[in-house]
């Protein structure tokens, strides 16, 4: 309290002015004369007034009176200053090439010239995520950040996202960036009621909460000397994100109303390429097997055979007639069917069972500036969205409002307040490896394998007797049908999220000022899994509730400071002190063997199980950043963090981490070097970063297991138990640290028609938290432990071509090219590797010192010391007794090209991706193959096949058996190592095609502006290493958001959008 | 002025109040979900070792009966790809992790409180039965450098001949214990807090440790000291109930064939012959043992029985059985037709038969008595006595059977002849005696003098070898539910010797040890892999391809 008395008493020393504003206008042009379209006008030392030309050049600002200065800029132009005169008109050219002085957001909103920085920010404005198909935002920036890896979960509706910045670096923390919305942390969990196996990737990730229409600008902060102020939460780069409520207000009008409506169809991506000569069976026999190794539906030659096997009742395949038939599958379930005969032949089942979801989208913002200094904004947005599983949805509204205002005793106060309602359905998504599911319920384990010569769409799924499934196998739901499936078993989630900001800031002086801001976000998330009992999977039926209440409080209160010590020499910085408080409080509930089918309440369940999981984790930072500027072409700045953690026993609690970086801008040092005409702007910059990293809460101490209702004893005695819990607490356990050195170049040449920013680090992390598999023979299976130690180290390039600009016609290409290599330094003694997640004790992601992140561990061929595959007398190969390293789930690069033409009022954009290298164990593409469905199986199944390898004796394998066998036994239905694929593919994620109403169309409408487009994500894409009949999209995550990476395991396939949007302001 | 002044002062005392309570970072670090291990109550560990050994003893059945054809080995075509070592993860983590610690803290909890040497007593028989396990499946393992927690990331094996001194060591210390008992254990499911039957257990146990180990001296002075598990009332078995969820405390094999979606388990054509099939009477425990769903097999096809097309292998010993046990003598009338199961390494896929293949009976698995009502049994676990079985670890039977082997093998102080019927005798009462369902069928008191008339008449018929032989026979019949004496029976004497061959005709060597499991090996650097499963244990001094 005593320094907030201090703080408080400098407020006394100053007062604000307030007084009357007039209204300039004028036209912005190029050195030629041409007008420029979108430059912008600012007011000099008033913050956030000022506007863009308009599709003629003009713009109107009014400007408060006290100001006399307008800072005119382009992109590729010169900065330009003009002082008011008398004239109201201003008109000035631009000259196209000089030095920039971009402005960005840096931490805590601070914002500082880009040349300044001695680290990467790059900057993604509202014009790039808007009137998009995805709800997610950070689905948005697929492709458009160099650094940043994003990949979807799947394609379901709301489903989550994983995001990646410069590599994964922890083990057992989250390697998901911070999120900061208006300033303020932002929670941007993945909450899962289920593990990994058993369906995570249908849970949604919370920045879906943000509506990418309100969405004003994002900043991406990657390196550690970017993102020290925030403090540890900050180690994996942080996601600044300005709404339009918390953004400046740039606006020439007073009262502008803003409405975006789109409609997208969203439809599968990857739906497989089917084979049509053979049906269900084995050996080339019709059968009601699980898979499609059956008879041919054409039997030619084999005619003779078929018809003596009928005869002899050793096959139900009838040739006799066209097309064959055999039993009906439910000729001895269902009455009506008895007796019945059904056509074997190829259905077309999967093209059928999904659908075409259309996803609408609508938005209005309502900025209005009230009055000198108040500004107000106002937005809405409704979502609803049709998944491409049937029944499968999410519907979002968001509501928003901001407002900012200058009390006339000098305080600013910034506000956002903002409103989520969300509801979404998804079907079940356990993973699965080759047909039902590992883990509870799932659509997809049993659908992409139907048979082909099972008629998905047209059996009856339910047995009208008593609602059980009802498929092809009879009465026996060994596979529960997929249709019954949709309609007895679902997934729901409602949201409703708070989260806001109130900030006070106040200029103490010209250079000086106290700031305090508060954040609140705060949501409740509702979750229930449902199935119906008489399905297959789960045949009594559950039902499992959670409710989780999350809160973020977070204060933050500093001063800021800027001022010139010399005509030469600036220093700016900031002293604050944060707080930050999460709590997390869940309620589960569960419930097992329904009692009358069809209800799903947990009083209709027999069994009910529940817990409670409270988490609170506290951190207090002090920090302290300031920069030394010199001539505007030198910059240093020297930052650093204190943080103490409620995490962590007191000894370790505390941890210190620096940051320092440099700026150096030879061509505003040395202008002569810009008078070849090549080079127009060049900033070399050198960051060093650190970091820290604090473990989960309650991991340093054990706990005693406690069961009640262990057993109920035959005479009905329930034993209740005391156990020595398995994991054991490490009360020594330190934090993570990380540390990063960052050089980075950005240079413009030839008239600023090529720009290039290039960064590379090199990221250090060490005392890396481990939840640790013990054998269990040290009386425990698991503890935590500061055991690593792992380097990422990469390129970034981004890469910006205009070889066209005209007044109506410009062409613009730009890329990015991002490499990081991962690799496991080093482990602590006496460990020699360690899973990252074990999904089964003989598949999982591994941390192996010299192997990059994650490394697939998987069971392996046995093979001689030569690298031949050893087979078996019965010609099968052999599995060798332990698991290998089958795959590096990392990318080798991943690069991006994006092309942009505007010409009048249309505009064409692409966006291509290709992403080189990335193993993915892939469990959908090896069962349609293993299973005989994949148009790569419809070769002459009569034949033999001699695996190739040796032989036990070490000979040449001779043994020839049936192409059942080969792709059953030898595929990857029995060894992982054959469902590893290279997961490179190149893909066209983004397509559109907008048009722009000229104003002067609108002159007398009502309308500001008018705009459509027609916009395209995902259309088409090939992964390449993949059977082409898979028709695989790689870019999905069966084990959900986190640390594992590189498995698809029946997983949803992706999705791909279509589709429409105006947007129009009055 | 004084404007700024009230408004930072609110503010200003918001931060204070709302940040007072987080800026006590030790309060936060106490975990609101859970207590301190210093809270745990003896009799409530208690409770959890004498469960988990329940679990353990069938989870050490379940590997080890497919290998001497008490259920059918279908995981592989061979001996080594039945089991991969992960197939042992879940047993490793139950005995190291689970059990033993929690035997541990008890005798931590009675050494540091006294009065509890009861409960200690009890946690060393638990313990050294585990280990004693433990031995018998994997060979060498850890126990010197285990339970250390992060003192010995890496604990290195133990020879196996060691982990067994130490666990009759152990034995020996809880029969002391138990003779000077104190305190109560509050819920006894094994013995109902009898010290006398505890210490018959620790006797059995140090009895079948020494058969393994072929001690004749200690065998005589236990046969001497007569304080053996000698009476039904005395059986060393874990009691499930017959709860069917949260928590689902019946037998395994009952939730396995009596639930839904059909029979899990392949039973084994040859187990099934050997009551079925083999000898002129039919043995009185037929019917409680299996099952049958459905009792005609002649029907089927090339689709739910391939077999039934495919011609007996040339390379079986001929007069075993093949496709069913009872695939020669089936009677489509259905009363003796139907014992459907799997040749021994049957690994084709799953057919659908999950309605059709004989299920587990009453004994050991609360299942249904086969009345040869010949229905499937996958009603939502409403048949038979809903699963209230039990886990067989050492019965009065299993006792005489290996006295009457170590007076055969060993020249131990027995009648070998006596032991055998009266071991026979014990198993078929015990049997029967199990249930209440027993109607249609039931064997009568001379159905049961007729076998075991004619089981006599063989003994005494045969040779050394093939009392040997009958004796392991008998042996292994009695042991429905416990693979672990059947695997070590069979590698202590190779026999009975007439067990089918693998149906791959394959030089596939027996497995006279399991993989080192893959948590074991995988997690500890000082753990290798055996170089297959050949290895034998300690005590498995047999020639290669003995066992077979």
């Amino acid at each position: 309290m005593k320094k907030f008395s201090l703080v408080l008493l400098l407020f006394f020393c100053a007062l604000g002015t307030m007084l009357a504003q007039r209204t300039i206008t004028g036209t912005i042009s190029d050195d030629k004369g041409e007008a420029l379209i979108g430059a912008s006008v600012v007011v000099k030392g008033a913050e956030g007034v000022g506007t863009t030309s308009d599709i003629d050049g003009s713009y109107s600002l009014e400007v408060p009176a006290g100001s006399d200065v307008l800072i005119f800029s382009y992109t590729g132009y010169g900065t330009k200053e003009e002082t008011l005169g008398a004239s109201n008109v201003v008109n000035v050219a631009l000259v196209e090439g000089s030095v920039l002085g971009e402005v960005v957001v840096t931490g805590f909103g601070i914002k500082k010239q880009k040349k300044a920085l001695g680290y990467a920010v790059t900057t993604i404005d509202s014009k790039e995520i808007e009137l998009k198909p995805e709800a997610d935002i950070t689905r948005v920036l697929r492709g458009k950040v160099a650094g940043v890896e994003i990949n979807s979960t799947s394609g379901l509706a709301g489903s989550g996202t994983n995001v990646i910045i410069r590599g994964y670096s922890s083990i057992s923390g989250s390697n998901q960036p911070l999120f900061v919305v208006d300033g303020v942390p932002f929670n941007s969990d993945t909450n899962t009621d289920r593990g990994a196996l058993a369906g995570s990737s249908s849970a949604s990730s919370r920045f879906l909460d943000l509506d990418p229409n309100n969405i004003s600008e994002v900043n991406v902060l990657k390196g550690l000397s970017a993102t020290v102020l925030y403090g540890e939460a900050g180690r994996n780069g942080v996601i600044l994100i300005t709404t339009k409520n918390g953004a400046d207000m740039e606006m020439d009008k007073k009262f502008e109303v803003t409405v975006n409506q789109s409609f997208h169809a969203n439809q599968i991506a990857s739906l497989p390429e089917d084979q049509d000569l053979y049906g269900n069976g084995f050996h080339n026999n019709q059968s009601v097997a699980f898979s499609n190794w059956g008879a041919p539906f054409d039997v030619g030659v084999h005619r003779g055979a078929f018809q003596r096997m009928f005869d002899r009742g050793q096959n139900n395949y009838d040739i006799s007639t066209s097309p064959g038939t055999i039993n009906h599958p439910y000729d001895d379930n269902l009455e009506e069917y008895a007796g019945a005969r059904y056509d074997y032949k190829a259905y077309d089942n999967l093209q059928n069972f999904f659908q075409t979801g259309l996803i609408s989208n609508t938005s209005i913002n309502v900025a209005n500036r009230m009055s000198e200094g108040t500004t107000l904004n106002f937005n809405y947005g409704y979502r609803s969205e049709e998944g491409f599983v049937p029944l499968s949805n999410f519907n979002k509204h968001t509501f928003g409002l901001g407002i900012n205002t200058k009390l006339s005793n000098g305080i600013k106060i910034r506000s956002t307040f903002n409103y989520v309602n969300s509801e979404r359905v998804a079907p079940p998504v356990s993973t699965s490896t080759s047909s039902n599911p590992n883990d509870g319920a799932s659509l997809f384990s049993n659908v992409f394998y139907t048979p082909r010569s099972v008629d998905l769409n047209g059996l009856e799924w339910e047995d009208p007797s008593d609602n059980s499934t009802i498929f092809y196998r009879g009465s026996v739901r060994q596979i529960q049908h997929p249709i019954w499936t949709l309609n007895n078993t679902s997934d729901k989630e409602k949201l409703a999220r708070f989260f806001g900001t109130i900030s006070l800031s106040y200029d103490l002086t010209d250079w000086l000022s106290v700031n305090y801001r508060y954040g609140l976000d705060g949501y409740n998330q509702r979750q229930r899994f449902a199935v119906n009992k008489l399905g297959g999977q789960i045949a009594d039926g559950v039902l499992e509730t959670s409710e989780r209440i999350n809160f973020i409080n977070d204060h933050n209160v500093n001063l800021q400071f800027n001022r010139n010590l010399t005509d030469d020499i600036n220093i700016d910085g900031v002293v604050g002190f944060n707080e930050r408080d999460d709590t997390r409080n869940s309620t589960f509930a569960n419930s097992s063997e329904q009692f009358v089918f069809g209800l799903q309440t947990h009083n209709n369940f027999v069994n009910h199980t529940n817990s409670t999981y409270d988490q609170r984790e506290s951190l207090l930072g002090a920090y302290a950043s300031i920069s030394f500027g010199y001539k505007s072409y030198l910059y240093f700045n020297l930052s650093g963090r204190n943080d103490w953690t409620s995490t962590l026993e007191k000894e370790n609690r505390s941890v210190f981490y620096p940051s320092a970086s440099l700026s150096f801008v030879p061509t505003d040092a040395f202008p002569e070097m810009t008078s070849s005409g090549i080079i127009d702007y060049l900033k070399i910059r050198v960051g060093y970063g650190t970091s820290a990293g604090y473990p989960q809460p309650y991991d340093t101490r054990s706990i005693l297991g406690i069961n009640t209702r262990e057993f109920v004893t035959s005479g009905g005695s329930v034993l209740n138990t005391n156990t020595v819990a398995q994991q054991f607490g490490n009360i020594n356990l330190k934090p993570e640290l990380h540390t990063e050195l960052e050089f980075g170049v950005d240079a413009k040449f030839w008239n600023n028609r090529i720009a290039l920013d290039l960064s590379l680090y090199n990221k250090q992390s060490s005392d890396l938290i481990i939840p640790l598999s013990l054998d269990p023979s040290t009386g425990y299976t698991s503890t935590t432990i500061n055991a690593a130690e792992i380097s990422n180290k990469g390129v970034e390039i981004g890469i910006n071509v205009t070889p066209i600009r005209r007044k109506d016609f410009s062409v613009t290409l730009n890329g990015n090219f991002t490499k990081n290599k991962n690799e496991v330094v080093a482990l602590s003694p006496g460990l020699s590797e360690f899973p990252i997640l074990e999904l089964f004790s003989t598949l999982g992601s591994w941390a192996i010192p010299g192997q990059p992140y994650g490394a697939i561990k998987a069971e392996t061929i046995k093979r001689d010391p030569a690298g031949n595959p050893i087979v078996s007398g019965a010609g099968t190969y052999i599995l060798d007794s332990e698991t290998g390293v089958v795959g590096d789930p990392n990318p080798n690069f991943a690069t991006n090209g994006g092309l942009s033409v505007n010409y009048k009022g249309f505009s064409l954009s692409a966006l291509i991706t290709y992403v080189d290298g990335g193993d993915i164990y892939a469990t959908t593409p090896s069962t349609l193959l293993a299973r005989g469905i994949l148009q790569e199986t419809d070769f002459d199944r009569f034949t033999t096949v001699i695996a190739p390898g040796v032989k036990e004796d070490g000979t040449p394998n001779d043994i020839q058996i049936t192409t059942t066998q080969h792709y059953w036994s030898n595929g990857g239905v029995f060894i992982d190592e054959m469902r590893v694929y290279d997961g490179s593919f190149v893909k066209l994620r983004e397509v559109s095609l907008g048009f722009t109403v000229p104003k002067k169309f609108l002159e007398n409408t009502p309308f500001g502006s008018a705009a459509i487009s027609f916009s395209a994500q995902n259309i088409w894409f090939k992964a390449l290493g993949f059977p082409a009949g898979a028709n695989f999209d790689p870019e999905v995550l069966s084990t959900g958001v986190g640390n594992a990476r590189g498995f698809e395991m029946m997983n949803v396939p992706a999705s791909k959008q279509w589709g429409g949007s105006i947007k129009f302001t009055f | 002025m004084k404007n700024i002044f009230k408004i930072f002062l609110a503010f200003g005392f918001l931060v204070f109040v709302s940040a007072c309570d987080s800026l006590d970072l030790d309060e936060q670090a106490i975990n609101p979900n859970s207590v301190t291990p210093e809270n745990a109550e003896i009799n409530l560990v208690m409770n959890n070792a004498m469960i988990e050994l329940g679990d353990f003893i069938d989870e050490a059945s379940d590997e080890t009966m497919p290998y001497v054809r008490m259920v059918a080995l279908t995981g592989g075509a061979r001996y080594d790809n039945q089991d991969g070592p992960s197939s042992f993860d879940f047993i490793w983590d139950l005995a190291y992790s689970q059990i033993m610690p929690d035997c541990n803290l008890i005798i931590e909890l009675a050494d540091a409180n006294g009065g509890f040497s009861r409960h200690a007593g009890v946690a060393k028989i638990i313990k050294a039965y585990t280990m004693l396990t433990l031995v018998d499946l994997f060979g060498d393992i850890p126990y010197s450098e285990a339970f250390l927690g992060t003192d010995q990331l890496n604990p290195s094996a133990d020879a196996g001949s060691n982990v067994y001194e130490a666990a009759i060591g152990l034995l020996e210390k809880a029969i002391n214990d138990l003779e000077n008992p104190t305190g109560t254990i509050t819920s006894d499911i094994f013995y109902g807090g009898s010290d006398a039957k505890w210490i018959k257990a620790a006797n059995s146990l140090k009895l079948k440790a020494y058969l393994n180990t072929g001690n004749t001296t200690q065998i005589n002075t236990l046969i001497g000291a007569d304080n053996l598990i000698s009476a039904e009332g005395d059986d060393f078995q874990f009691q499930y109930g017959s709860n069917r969820s949260t928590p689902d405390s019946r037998h395994p094999y009952y939730a396995d064939g009596y639930e839904s979606g059909g029979a899990g388990w392949y039973l084994s054509n040859q187990y099934m012959w050997y009551l079925f099939g083999e000898k002129f009477t039919e043995d009185p425990r037929l019917r409680y043992y299996f099952y049958r769903q459905d009792c005609d097999e002649t029907d089927e096809n090339f689709f739910t029985l391939d077999c039934t097309a495919l011609p007996y292998p040339t390379h079986f010993p001929p007069g075993l059985p093949w496709c069913t046990a009872s695939g020669d003598y089936g009677d489509p009338a259905g009363a003796y037709g139907g014992y459907w199961g799997r040749d021994h390494g049957n690994d084709d896929g799953i057919p659908p038969d999950g309605l059709k293949r004989t299920v587990w009976g009453v004994y050991p698995a609360g299942g249904k008595y086969d009345d040869a009502s010949c229905a499937g049994m996958s009603n939502g676990g409403s048949d038979g006595d809903g699963g209230a079985g039990i886990q067989p670890m050492i019965l009065s039977s299993y006792v005489d059977f290996m006295r009457a082997e170590a007076a055969l093998t060993l020249g131990t102080a027995d009648d070998p002849a006596a032991m055998l019927e009266s071991g026979v005798r014990k198993s078929i009462a015990k049997v029967m005696g199990f249930t209440s369902q027993a109607g249609a069928d039931a064997p009568s008191m001379d159905d049961i003098e007729d076998y075991v008339t004619e089981v006599n008449n063989k003994y005494n018929a045969a040779d050394a070898d093939g009392k040997l032989n009958l004796v392991m026979k008998e042996y292994l019949i009695a042991l429905q539910g416990n693979g672990l004496e059947g695997y070590n029976g069979y590698r202590r004497t190779c026999k009975p010797d007439n067990l089918q061959p693998l149906r791959l005709d394959d030089p596939s060597p027996f497995a006279r040890s399991f993989w080192y499991p893959s948590n074991y090996v995988n997690r500890n650097s000082n753990a290798s892999q055996k170089a297959d499963v050949t290895v034998p244990v300690f005590w498995d001094t047999k020639a290669p391809g003995c066992a077979k």
